[in-house]
């Protein structure tokens, strides 16, 4: 079997419409089972009994870009300003085929950096439940 | 054919940004350099890729800003290149970085030598269809 490699330009993100391809230099959906774990007379007996996601993103700032509706940042932080319990949904490629899409929590972006540097933000987003994979 | 282009969009926007700066500026490297002169190079990497994606082209690009200047007296020469700097630093645009400046050397081109200085700069580039 020939191997197989897909690297970061095989990703793609939109959260609430917004493409974040633009801008966006990192990102990660992490999911996680949170497991009981039992000491019986036979020994370790593990149990699921949750799941938890995350989004983490790194990506260059734009903070003032265009217009206020353009600016991921600005957007971003509209929705963590004023409706932080609202979940905006989400679609993470990892590659073509392999398609992820759920809900995130808006949270507050970043502001600052280097005088040297690019500005970058990074935000990590509570998902409200796994998210769904669909292969094809 | 794309609506953008690294010319377009980039290195002519940097050279006109540029031109304010009392000398000849170039968003290429010319075949002969009128002095004091400021030459837009392609740094190395030129092109590096650091967003997800590949849907559209888009791009970190470096530059590397030569000033230069007549060499003749080190001190007057080494006056007028670290005012060319300065003046060159001021007029560069919001959303480049700039990252350092390479210590002044001498170079000869054609006949004459030159008193040279690097300015790193970078900016990112999406192509527009």
């Amino acid at each position: 079997m020939a191997t197989t490699v897909i690297t970061g330009r095989d990703l793609s993100l939109t959260i609430d419409s917004k493409n974040y391809g633009d801008q966006c230099t990192s990102a990660s959906l992490k999911t996680s089972l949170e497991r009981n774990t039992y000491e019986t007379i036979d020994g370790k007996v593990f149990f699921a009994l949750d799941t938890e996601a995350t989004l983490e993103i790194t990506m260059l700032a734009d903070w003032g870009a265009n217009a206020p509706a353009s600016s991921i940042c600005e957007a971003m932080w509209t929705a963590a300003s004023t409706a932080p319990n609202t979940a905006l949904t989400y679609t993470f490629t990892a590659a073509s085929g392999a398609v992820f899409t759920g809900s995130v929590y808006p949270s507050f972006p970043d502001a600052g950096g280097s005088g040297k540097d690019a500005q970058e933000v990074s935000f990590t987003l509570q998902g409200t439940a796994k998210p769904t994979l669909t292969i094809s | 054919m794309p609506a953008s282009t690294i010319l377009s969009a980039v290195r002519g926007p940097l050279a006109t940004a540029l031109a304010g700066v009392s000398a000849n500026v170039f968003s290429y490297v010319p075949e002969s350099v009128p002095v004091p002169a400021v030459v837009l190079v392609p740094a190395s990497p030129y092109l590096e890729f650091d967003t997800i994606g590949s849907s559209t082209f888009r791009c970190k690009i470096n530059f590397t800003i030569s000033c230069c200047v007549t060499y003749s007296s080190n001190p007057a020469s080494l006056d007028n290149i670290e005012q060319l700097i300065e003046s060159v630093v001021l007029a560069i645009p919001a959303g480049y970085e700039i990252s350092d400046v390479q210590r002044p050397t001498v170079t000869q081109v054609g006949a004459s030598n030159l008193l040279v200085a690097d300015i790193g700069v970078s900016t990112h580039y999406t192509r527009t269809v």
